[in-house]
């Protein structure tokens, strides 16, 4: 503890846990708008406030800022909650102190948003008097110093200090001729100070909004010799309280500079310069003027933007900032390796946060003329990504690319660095938590070992949320030359509530009222003792038994409460729960008035996409949406968009799918805990979904609540809540384990079956060709595996497994010696999925030449026999299976499935055909079909099946691929990327690549009058320069609304 | 007036005003109406953002010893109090006869006041010297 815990020992800890508290009470009881029960009155309040802002006083001057944050957040917790006192300048007064302490306390968006939802007192700042005009100004000037509401606070901060000088001549003769009279000097060292400070203030709006003030950089000397003159003044007869408020505004005024963009990230290269004149830009809607915290603590106190460290791994809270930290250091790697024009590796687990996190990096790195480019999840690199990665002219090669981990190792598997012909310089691994996944953590993990090993300049970002074992994670992919980079879990972006959501039954029939009780946490989370009441009798009109038996109900209640402050989401453990909820919710009080022009064109686009009578459509009139993988992805897209927007009140979503987006949310109704394929999700993902909710630019408290239907299921969530965030393991001492038991571990190759264990082959077969000597690397296997975090994990906690293991991979290296390999890294599938898929082919006689875009009209016969073989491969078959449902696959109705999409058949259609279900009403029958259409396509199959016929292909085409001419390569290499995107051209494909929805792609390409051979930038280019009336051409009346939406998806809205 | 006031071992905070008066009435002017001592010492007494003020500009002032450890042993007493556990002390200096009727009425008036605290002192002091005087007195150039 501080050296000023002294305070607190004579306050009593007692007394302050008890202000906390209530701090917390009063906040809760003003959301909810119910009466405050008070148990500490506001004059003990106010006593214990300022007791704790004397602490600070204490701490001020001390080293540790650790404890200055940490006694002026406790004040500011405390003081926030006071009457504000009723004259204008007092009340000014209040507030400046007030955010003087949020930022000492690191509450900065806590002081931003109290200065913008309450208004700035009506101060007299017009005043005929001029001491009172003098006094008001600077109290004026320092609210907005402390808002930084855009450029317009900081504009008013240099007007009003022109101002007062400006008037200077007018107004203070008389008024010192006056005091003069009096014979009073006080007055006369009051203007001293005031000036010195409006001086301050002037010094500071300028260095924040430009980074230099007149030409220098020494802003912290500037600001020292004003307030030191307004110190000595406050020192001649004026009261008491002036002199603490000139020293708490001087600390207050270092931690703003300590925290301005420019200062965080002065003298490190002239591109981050640059992007930092981009960041703070009057162009900008939201300029961001200073750091976060973490985001502070990161780049400069930990020394990332200076750092030669080449892994480096940041965990920080969800909302931290990550994405801007990680900004900053792509901007270095490209100024490192500037003269190599090195490139930058962005991956990101989901589509959604790949599309997300491209759209922010072009915006923001547009400016500086570093080309970002995304590649499809798909697994294979099609023709016009081919293109994308070799662009030889130097203005349109990319420097960041963004992508999933998944496509990222097919490529550099596939030789694509050497193709590229440039180096990869820096892999960001966003959500690297992933690592812990099963499949795809073990996938990931080698992946990263696999570029650690072979990418001569490769460096490593891991952003995660926080984990406990950061360190560990960042030394295994360098050893000597890492950091970790932690904040624990001390910083909030805003405080938050974890609350049981109860329903308590009224008196009346049927009646009952939703309570929420606060759980305490291992976290900084708010705790009152009591519960509290929320929102009025049946809530939605439902009912006492309806929301008692069912949780899902309980959460559109508590949602239906919790709007009002804020867009919710509702988390729902399966798609097919989601359309209840958001029935639910469908009340004739939720009705958005007014016609939404951007909302008509999404509603024609989703008639479109997804049926006239599919259920979202009209749910958008009620605020409403739904989000899940029972949509289409442009569907997703777009809901994400209205989000973001703050267009939706409500959104229905998966637990899964909650995870993979960023969305602005002020509460989070959790209707259920656990992951659609069961099992309660791991505490890392709850709070990393809950972290989401009131975000730095999100309302005042972040509302966390889990549906508590009935008492076992409080029982449940209580556990569920309390438990702590366990640490990163690689899931290879799992496998192992399990494999142990089964005795296999000498046998490799009998494990080939599981998609983990292929992954963990594939790592090997590459490694042996990378090695490409097999005495070699029988010497270098432990060197090989150590490679990985698993293994080190594994040596340190079972030397007899890790030995075990390093016989084992001794004996799989005799099984693939003088093996073809290379159709390993071609495939994705292990050596044991080649040959048998080989010798399938080959029974089947399926060659090079069944390639050609018949397979999916007049050759569908071939198609089928493809997805015959494709059902056969332990990599591909479970998702496949899982698109026709059932224990037999039926490889003729999913080589339909495969030809009515790629022809662009609609969705609404094929719906009904291949996915109903009759034991359903004949509305709710079409929703469901629809939902698992989604699922099966866009969950299971365009990937999948993109996947198995681009491997195909490399089994039957092998290298002869290599001496077909360039147009041919390129039309082969689409026929999977038809698959994934669904429909049946080039032309299309590469409308699709820029984001045209599927049904507008085919018209589109031929009104716009695209070529098969066009390059991807030409085409990109005219799509960018057709009109609305292009797309009315094209598509007809609906073709505004498709041109909405394409500007929608490509971040153009 | 700000500072501290110890007995024994004991260190308390001490708060006060001083007022001056020739006034030839009991009580003098001072002592009453808004602005007079009373009323000081009443919003000294009650007001704890005053009080907060004073702590915070007597910390500054209380780095070094002794004073810093006075000062922490007098907020310790008053913060355990709650801010009850301190000196008020107001000194009424008067050129006039001495006159127990210039505290008398607004001592009981406080007692009755403050009675939350635990020590209110009034006192007067008579100095044989006009008040007119003491400025050239302090000046050492009285006539």
């Amino acid at each position: 503890m501080s050296s000023a815990s002294w305070i607190i020992d004579s306050l009593g800890a007692e007394n302050v846990r008890s202000a906390t508290i209530e701090a917390g009470r009063i906040r809760l009881r003003s959301t909810f708008g119910t009466e405050r029960a008070e148990l500490v009155d506001d004059d003990r309040l106010r006593f214990i406030a300022h007791t704790l802002e004397l602490r600070v006083f204490e701490l001020m001057e001390d080293d540790s800022s650790t404890s200055l944050h940490f006694a002026a957040a406790e004040a500011f917790r405390v003081g926030r909650v006071l009457p504000r006192p009723t004259s204008p300048n007092e009340a000014a007064l209040f507030l400046v102190r007030l955010g003087c302490l949020g930022v000492l306390g690191e509450r900065g968006a806590d002081v931003k948003r109290i200065l913008t939802e309450e208004d700035l007192p009506n101060l007299p700042v017009d005043s005929e008097d001029w001491g009172i005009r003098v006094h008001a100004t600077i109290l004026d000037i320092w609210l907005r110093l402390l808002r930084k509401s855009g450029w317009d606070d900081l504009d008013a901060v240099q007007a009003q200090v022109a101002r007062l000088r400006s008037d200077q001549s007018d107004y203070e003769p008389v008024f010192l001729g006056e005091a003069e009279d009096r014979q009073d000097p006080t007055p006369a060292w009051g203007l001293i100070a005031a000036y010195h400070l409006a001086k301050a203030a002037e010094i500071l709006g300028m260095y924040m909004s430009q980074g230099s003030v007149e030409g220098r950089f020494d802003v912290r000397e500037q600001l020292d010799a004003q307030f030191d003159r307004a110190l000595a003044a406050t020192g001649r007869g004026l009261p008491m309280e002036q002199e603490a408020f000139v020293r708490l505004l001087a600390r207050t005024a270092h931690t703003l500079v300590d925290n301005s963009i420019w200062t965080v990230t002065r003298a490190v290269n002239s591109r981050v310069t640059t992007f930092v004149s981009s960041m703070v830009s009057r162009d900008r809607q939201a300029p961001i003027f200073e750091m976060l915290p973490p985001q502070r603590k990161a780049l400069r106190e930990e020394g990332l933007l200076g750092s030669g460290q080449r892994s480096v791994v940041v965990s920080l809270p969800t909302s931290s900032g990550k994405m801007l930290i990680a900004q900053f250091r792509i901007l270095q790697a490209l100024n490192q390796f500037d003269i190599e024009r090195g490139w930058v590796a962005y991956i990101a687990p989901t589509r959604a946060l790949v599309n997300q996190v491209t759209l922010r990096l072009r915006r923001d790195f547009g400016i500086l003329g570093v080309v970002v480019e995304k590649v499809s999840p798909a697994l294979e690199v099609d023709g016009l990504e081919a293109e994308i990665l070799s662009e030889a002219k130097e203005d349109r090669q990319f420097r960041v690319l963004v992508t999933t981990p998944e496509k990222l190792d097919m490529m550099l598997r596939g030789d694509w660095e050497r193709k590229i012909g440039r180096p990869l310089t820096l892999v960001v691994v966003d959500e690297a938590h992933g690592i812990a996944a099963n499949v795809r953590g073990m996938r990931l993990e080698l992946l990263l070992a696999t570029i650690n090993r072979e990418c001569q300049y490769a460096q490593f970002l891991l952003l995660t949320p926080f984990v406990p074992n950061a360190k560990e994670i960042a030394r295994w992919l360098a050893p000597d030359s890492s950091k970790s980079i932690e904040l624990g879990v001390d910083w909030v972006p805003n405080d938050r509530l974890i609350a049981l959501a109860t329903p308590q039954k009224g008196e009346a029939r049927g009646e009952f009222g939703v309570t929420l009780t606060t759980l305490h946490t291992n976290r900084d989370t708010i705790a009152l003792p009591e519960s509290i009441p929320i929102g009025g009798q049946r809530p939605l009109g439902l009912s006492w038994s309806e929301v008692s038996g069912s949780p899902n109900r309980l959460a559109a209640a508590t949602a239906q409460i919790l709007q009002t402050r804020g867009t919710v989401i509702v988390l729902v453990g399966q798609p097919r729960y989601s359309w209840g909820v958001a029935d639910a919710l469908k009340a004739a009080a939720n009705r958005v008035e007014g016609e939404e022009e951007d909302l008509a064109h999404i509603q024609r686009f989703l008639s479109d996409e997804m049926g006239a009578d599919f259920p979202l459509v009209s749910l958008l009139d009620y605020g409403v949406g739904v989000h899940h993988s029972g949509l289409s992805e442009d569907t997703r897209a777009v809901v994400e968009w209205l989000v973001e927007r703050g267009k939706l009140n409500a959104l229905v979503a998966t637990t899964t799918i909650a995870q993979g987006v960023n969305f602005p949310v002020s509460g989070v109704v959790f209707a259920s805990h656990q992951y659609p394929y069961g099992g309660d999700m791991p505490p890392e993902d709850f709070w990393n979904i809950a972290g989401r909710a009131g975000r730095v630019d999100q309302g005042d408290i972040g509302i966390i609540a889990l549906a508590g239907n009935n008492p076992t299921r409080v029982k449940q969530l209580e556990e569920f809540v309390s438990r702590s965030v366990s640490a990163l393991n690689s899931t290879l001492v799992n496998m192992i384990q399990r494999v142990v038991a089964e005795g296999n571990l000498l046998q490799l190759e009998t494990l080939s079956w599981r998609p983990e264990w292929s992954a963990f082959l594939q790592y090997l077969a590459h490694t042996y060709r990378q090695i490409g000597d097999h005495d070699r690397f029988a010497a270098e296997i432990e060197q090989v595996l150590r490679g990985t975090l698993g293994f080190q994990a594994l040596r340190r906690s079972n030397r007899s497994w890790s030995d075990q293991l390093v016989r084992g991979v001794h004996n799989y290296a005799e099984k693939i010696r003088g093996r073809p390999l290379a159709l390993v890294d071609a495939t994705g599938f292990s050596w044991e999925t080649v040959s048998g898929t080989l010798q399938r082919l080959n029974a089947a006689r399926l060659t090079s030449d069944i390639w050609s875009p018949e397979i999916f009209g007049s050759r569908r016969s071939d198609l089928q026999k493809l997805v015959g073989v494709m059902l056969e491969v332990p990599e591909l078959r479970s998702q496949l299976r899982d698109v026709t449902g059932g224990p037999n696959p039926n490889g003729s109705i999913l080589s339909h499935i495969i030809c009515d999409w790629v022809q662009g058949r609609p969705l609404s259609e094929m719906a009904m055909d291949y996915f109903g279900e009759t034991q359903h009403s004949e509305e709710r029958a079409a929703t469901a079909a629809m939902t698992r259409c989604c699922q099966r396509i866009f969950g299971n199959l365009t990937q999948t099946a993109a996947w198995g016929l681009a491997a195909l292909q490399s089994l039957t085409i092998g290298s002869n691929f290599e001496n077909l001419s360039e147009g041919e390569r390129l039309a082969l290499r689409n026929l999977p990327a038809r698959v994934y995107y669904g429909v049946n051209s080039d032309e299309a494909v590469a409308l699709r690549l820029s984001g045209v929805p599927r049904t507008a792609a085919p018209p589109l390409a031929q009104q716009l009058g695209i070529g098969p051979t066009d390059a991807l930038h030409e085409v990109r280019a005219k799509v960018r320069e057709a009109d609305e009336k292009a797309w009315n051409d094209a598509l007809g009346e609906r073709g505004s609304s498709f041109h909405k939406v394409w500007s929608i998806i490509e971040g153009d809205a | 007036m700000v500072g501290f006031y110890t007995e024994d071992e004991t260190v308390f905070l001490l708060l006060g005003e001083v007022k001056t008066s020739s006034d030839s009435n009991t009580p003098p002017g001072v002592m009453g109406g808004g602005g007079g001592m009373t009323w000081q010492l009443e919003e000294n007494a009650t007001r704890i953002d005053v009080q907060h003020s004073l702590l915070i500009w007597l910390h500054s002032r209380c780095k070094s010893q002794p004073f810093r450890d006075l000062f922490k042993k007098a907020v310790e007493r008053y913060l355990e109090s709650e801010g009850k556990d301190f000196l008020l002390i107001g000194i009424l200096i008067r050129d006039t006869p001495p006159s127990e009727l210039d505290l008398k009425t607004r001592g009981v008036m406080l007692s009755t006041r403050l009675k939350d605290l635990k020590r209110v002192q009034l006192m007067a002091w008579y100095l044989p010297i006009l008040i007119a005087d003491w400025i050239p007195l302090l000046h050492e150039d009285l006539p």
